[in-house]
């Protein structure tokens, strides 16, 4: 799209002066105040702060999941503002992924059914939306599992079932809200490099909410909100013990995927 | 389709919420189907019992009442009034040539009934009128019986002034009986017919000596088919017994009606004429054109016969169409009303999984279409369920049959009669009961009836839970946990 007509590839997002504020008749509460970022195709981005900052407001806003009280917004180069709800439907079909900190499976539908969930409507052929779905459950390191309920898995199942979902479409934007918050820390750690090694591989931009300093760490871009403003930090620093972290490889995706298969409950 | 897949993943891995939805429609189902096939069942019975020709709509019998006020509102000839003035005379209260005062005696006389004679050429035209199927020709009279000592004038003027109860205290007695004449060949427009016999046999057309005692008659005088009958004089042979028919015309006993003409000194007469329309939609004018017949004539239908009939069945019939009405729109609205209730609580827990799918694109057309689809397949097992629920109901409940009474007095053939005073023992009419039994049954119609409603129900029921579903904010639905 870009290289043969020269064009330039447009940003993810793009958030200009974002508010939203809820207001229930008499009290009024300003959850984003102020948010102006820019965020390329195929980069990751950190966003931390304290509970209560605003952080889910804001995903949810460039998830077109909810409409913001001032301020511009683009998605993928497209004015948010100037979008139908059948177009923002669409475009979180086709081109955003979600994670959450609670999976949010459905419980009723098993680990590949929940994946394919996401390609219905696409108009992909049954047959296409189960291969689609077993390749992209091979991919997680959950082939094996592809039959099982929601409630037959590990937390670090289920969230990789849901980034599988996530992934499945090929979408050019993930946006993941603390995505480790349920799991354990290692658990937390190897979902976060699968991952990261699924979205490096795609050009798809990760946007990501986390608490875990060393999850934030791993990102190309790092956010903060406070009290409903955000800015760009540094990213903090190391703890001076700690080894450098590689950027995965394919033969660290391999042993991630392993370790993953072993310790299932995770 | 994802649909189905969805859905049956759904209803099947949430078993307990699914089966109580399909268990209160399929209830609903069954009560439709049970108290349905119940109620037709009754309907059906009732007809057949009333009605067992299927002609109660079609029959229609011409009479003439004695007018009140007088003779001067007939505009009769000079004959035909002079006629029923004799007719109608006060014969049986005359001693004087029965012999002296003292003597035994024994007779017969046929008293002037409450509906007036006309010419029997009447059953001829009235068979000649447009739309007329069948007639029938009757001649009904009160038979008094006398059997005693002929009473001294003075003794009879005294018992006279007293008032009738008086009458008892001479030294004879009374016994009164109804007796019709029929045309044995007239079937069911006849006020006796060939199927009512109950032992012995009908009366055969032109037959003579012979006669037909009424089972209520036969048993209250203690005779049986076989037996020998004296009647003014003449012997009679009782050749059968009749059942009375149920709400319907009788006598105490029946002859050929050439025969009572004769022996009541009527020849040419009858008083009644029944008569049978082509089609009920002819009846109205055929009944205009009866009426204009005979002078003073009164033409009514038959119909009403189900007006003096009673019972078990009766009060079957009638709760039937009332409180079966009612149970049935009540236990549809509770099955609706879990349907609704279970979906919306569906729905409301599936508040934040709704909110997902919306998030990874699922339009709200989509999740609309997922929860009416789900509502549909438990209205349609509701429906399935339902209907073999109350099929085996109504069939467990037909082998073991329901047994309903109708019972009701046979009419007196003579209209008015309940007025002659009970000293002359008329007026104790036969009480005629029957038993049917009743067979629900569970007919394709009612089958299809509870299901589509089933089915009504269970898209109610979707529709409400799609209308809460299509309202579901992703972004506030995606904030609860659990
Ligand atoms: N629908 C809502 N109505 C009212 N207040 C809300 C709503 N959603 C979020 N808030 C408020 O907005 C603020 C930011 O919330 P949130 O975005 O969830 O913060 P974070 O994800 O950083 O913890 C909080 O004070 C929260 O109570
Ligand atoms: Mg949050």
């Amino acid at each position: 799209m870009n290289t043969v007509t020269g064009h330039v590839t447009p940003p993810a997002l793009q958030l200009g002066g974002l508010r939203r504020e809820f207001s229930d008749g008499s009290e009024t509460v300003v959850a984003v105040a102020e948010a102006t970022a820019t965020i390329d195709a195929g980069t990751v981005t950190s966003i931390i702060g304290p509970s209560g900052s605003g952080k889910t407001t804001l995903l949810q806003l460039l998830g077109l999941l909810d409409t913001p009280t001032a301020g511009k917004l683009a998605v993928l180069g497209q004015e948010a503002a100037r979008m139908s709800a059948a177009e923002r439907t669409r475009l979180r079909r086709d081109r955003i992924g979600f994670v959450f900190q609670h999976f949010n499976l459905v419980p009723t539908l098993t680990a590949r059914e929940n994946v394919e969930a996401a390609l219905v409507g696409t108009g992909a052929s049954r047959q296409e939306r189960r291969e689609r779905s077993s390749i992209m459950l091979d991919r997680v390191g959950l082939a094996d599992r592809a039959g099982h309920l929601p409630q037959q898995l590990s937390g670090g199942e289920q969230q990789r079932v849901a980034i599988a979902r996530a992934l499945v479409g090929n979408p050019a934007i993930i946006l993941a809200d603390e995505p480790t918050g349920n799991l354990d820390e290692q658990t937390g750690q190897d979902v976060i490099e699968l991952l990261l090694g699924l979205v490096r591989t795609s050009d798809t931009a990760l946007v990501m909410i986390t608490h875990d300093p060393a999850v934030a760490r791993r990102a190309d871009h790092h956010l903060r909100m406070q009290a409903g403003h955000l800015e760009e930090v540094l990213p903090e620093p190391e703890p001076p013990a700690a080894a450098p972290v590689p950027q995965p490889a394919p033969g660290r995706m391999a042993r991630i995927v392993r370790r993953l298969r072993g310790g299932r409950r995770g | 389709m994802f649909l189905v897949r969805y859905a049956y993943a759904e209803l099947t891995r949430r078993r307990a919420r699914t089966v109580l939805a399909v268990l209160a429609l399929a209830v609903g189902v069954a009560v439709v189907v049970g108290v349905g096939s119940a109620a037709r069942a009754v309907d059906e019975a009732q007809r057949e019992v009333l009605d067992p020709l299927g002609t109660l709509g079609t029959d229609l019998t011409l009479t003439r009442p004695v007018q009140v006020g007088g003779g001067g509102l007939l505009d009769l000839g000079p004959e035909e009034q002079a006629l029923l003035e004799a007719e109608n005379g006060t014969a049986a209260f005359e001693f004087d040539n029965l012999g002296d005062p003292g003597e035994p005696f024994e007779r017969d006389v046929f008293l002037p009934a409450t509906q007036l004679t006309f010419p029997e050429e009447e059953a001829a035209r009235a068979a000649q009128i447009d739309g007329v199927e069948a007639v029938a020709a009757g001649l009904t009279v009160v038979v008094l019986h006398q059997e005693g000592l002929v009473p001294a004038p003075e003794d009879l003027a005294e018992a006279q002034r007293l008032g009738p109860a008086a009458l008892n205290r001479l030294d004879f007695t009374f016994d009164t009986w109804t007796m019709a004449g029929i045309d044995p060949e007239g079937g069911s427009l006849a006020l006796a017919e060939a199927g009512q016999v109950s032992s012995g046999r009908f009366l055969e057309a032109g037959e003579r000596g012979a006669v037909l005692a009424s089972d209520a008659w036969a048993a209250r005088r203690g005779i049986e088919a076989g037996d020998e009958l004296r009647i003014a004089g003449r012997e009679y042979t009782v050749v059968g017994t009749v059942r009375e028919r149920l709400g319907a015309q009788a006598a105490d006993a029946y002859l050929p009606l050439a025969e009572l003409q004769e022996l009541a000194e009527r020849e040419g007469r009858i008083n009644l004429l029944a008569v049978r329309a082509e089609r009920s939609e002819l009846v109205g004018d055929v009944e205009e054109a009866l009426a204009g017949l005979v002078d003073g004539a009164q033409v009514g239908a038959s119909a009403d016969v189900a007006d003096r009939v009673s019972g078990s069945l009766v009060d079957a019939a009638d709760l039937s169409a009332g409180l079966a009405r009612v149970v049935l729109i009540v236990s549809l609205i509770a099955a609706a009303a879990i349907a609704v209730l279970v979906t919306l609580g569906s729905v409301s827990q599936r508040t934040r999984e709704i909110g997902t799918l919306r998030a990874i694109g699922w339009s709200p057309r989509r999740v609309v279409g997922q929860v009416l689809g789900e509502s549909l397949v438990i209205g349609t097992l509701g429906a399935l369920v339902g209907s073999a629920l109350g099929a085996g109901a109504v069939w467990l409940v037909a082998r073991r049959g329901i047994e309903l009474e109708a019972s009701g007095a046979s009419a007196p053939a003579i209209a008015g009669l309940e007025s002659v005073p009970a000293a002359f023992g008329i007026g104790e009419l036969a009480t005629v009961n029957e038993t049917i039994s009743v067979v629900p049954q569970a007919t394709p119609e009612l089958l299809l009836a509870g299901g589509l409603l089933a089915l009504g129900a269970g898209l109610v029921a979707g529709l409400a839970g799609a209308w809460r579903a299509a309202r579901i904010e992703p972004a506030e639905a995606l904030r609860r946990v659990g």
